[in-house]
């Protein structure tokens, strides 16, 4: 990859690995953090990168920079269930996408970055198995799990109100 | 990813998630449409399980240009201004240094006073110099030295320096007693510069020819250096002669070498 394609690659990617990055993290500054990393990270390593696959590399970086930054702040979620004892009562709010969006926080980090992977960047079973290190499978089975979960959070009667 | 059988009451669910992520191939999207149109009961589980797919949110990084990396082309180009840059501006002072300091001229070769051949005749009294801004320089030729080069081989052999009259003053064997050359500084003159000289009848337009017929050794050691080239020439001949004779016509049953078209004798 040249120089002028890891810029394009800057400018074609930074906002979505940025989205990415802080709707796991909610937290701006850690996430432009991860993002600067990653973009480093694929620089130092630019020459070895396909542009075709620039974008898959850098998501990788991203998500386990950003592993390893929830590992740090402990505040990964290692288990994989839904967390039905919390629940955020979303008051009044008739917008799907708001309650959407508490149900997405509601999921282990896990899932949470497989669904993202795959309604934000439109990512395959199979390239999201290789950004984050599991198998198209195990891909599978956790976006499935977490699909499931979010619609059951969705018309549970109290989670509308 | 393709579902391993077709769709039906009892895997229905894995269909409608498959359908969801976009993993089915458009076969089974329709099949999976088909299905729900013949049972519309599941019609509402469908519609809640696309509902759980995300709307891409506008979140920008804000100034991606401090991720930014300076392309290899600018840096090249700036380093290509840079290296030619200087060699070139070096270039062009010397160019314009080397004119105006050594006398470039566009209109002509760079000049030098012209010399005066002050007088060609036996001189009983020294001629007085001409008054000029700079010292003559005097070349006084010894007494009853011959001309070195005949007068009537003047004309000939100096004809593209062009001696003009030469020959109505200085009579074949005529012996010049002394001559004075008058010269501002010892540089070269171009033909057209040089002024008539206080003897009317002599008008040498070339400052080289007159030099080189009044420089009291010139013409010895020009002679010399001559005959010596002369002499190494007829060395070099008579020698190559030799090897060609020898290469040409061996003597006796000496082995030889064939080399190309000539034997060489060993």
């Amino acid at each position: 990859m040249t120089e002028r394609e890891y810029n394009q690659c800057v400018t074609d990617y930074a906002d979505a690995v940025y989205r990415f990055i802080l709707k796991n993290l909610r937290q701006e500054e850690d996430a432009r953090d991860i993002v600067q990393t990653s973009f480093e990270k694929l620089w130092k390593h630019h020459l070895q990168v396909e542009s075709a696959t620039a974008k898959s590399y850098l998501f990788s970086i991203a998500y386990h920079q950003m592993i390893d930054h929830l590992r740090k702040s402990k505040r990964m979620q290692l288990r994989a269930d839904f967390e039905e004892t919390v629940r955020v009562q979303p008051g009044k709010a008739d917008n799907l996408k708001s309650i959407l969006n508490h149900a997405l926080d509601r999921l282990p980090e896990i899932q949470r970055s497989l669904v993202m992977l795959k309604d934000y960047e439109g990512y395959s079973y199979e390239e999201i198995g290789q950004i984050t290190g599991l198998s198209g499978s195990q891909v599978k089975v956790y976006l499935h799990r977490a699909r499931l979960q979010l619609k059951q959070y969705l018309v549970k009667p109290e989670n509308l109100i | 990813m393709m579902p391993a059988k077709r769709i039906d009451k009892g895997n229905y669910e894995e269909f409608f998630l498959l359908y969801v992520d976009n993993e089915l191939p458009a076969a089974d999207r329709e099949a999976v449409d088909s299905f729900v149109s013949a049972h519309p009961e599941l019609r509402e589980e469908l519609e809640l399980l696309l509902e759980t797919r995300l709307i891409p949110e506008e979140q920008l990084f804000g100034n991606p240009e401090v991720l930014m990396k300076p392309e290899r082309a600018a840096r090249r180009n700036t380093y290509l201004l840079l290296r030619w840059l200087a060699p070139a501006a070096a270039a062009v002072w010397l160019l314009f240094t080397g004119i105006s300091q050594f006398g470039g001229s566009v209109d002509g070769p760079p000049l030098r006073p012209p010399i005066k051949i002050a007088s060609q005749e036996p001189v009983t009294k020294p001629t007085a110099p001409r008054k000029t801004d700079t010292p003559a320089r005097v070349i006084r030729i010894p007494e009853k030295r011959p001309l070195a080069v005949p007068t009537d081989k003047l004309s000939a052999t100096t004809a593209p320096l062009a001696v003009t009259e030469a020959a109505e003053t200085v009579e074949p064997g005529t012996n010049i007693t002394e001559t004075v050359i008058e010269s501002a500084a010892p540089v070269l003159v171009p033909a057209e510069t040089i002024q008539t000289t206080s003897v009317q009848q002599t008008a040498v337009k070339n400052n080289y020819a007159s030099e080189a017929l009044f420089h009291p050794d010139g013409d010895a050691e020009a002679e010399e250096e001559q005959g010596r080239s002369k002499k190494g020439f007829r060395v070099l001949v008579r020698k190559a002669t030799r090897v060609y004779q020898k290469v040409v016509e061996p003597e006796g049953d000496k082995p030889l070498i064939r080399l190309s078209k000539a034997d060489i004798e060993l």
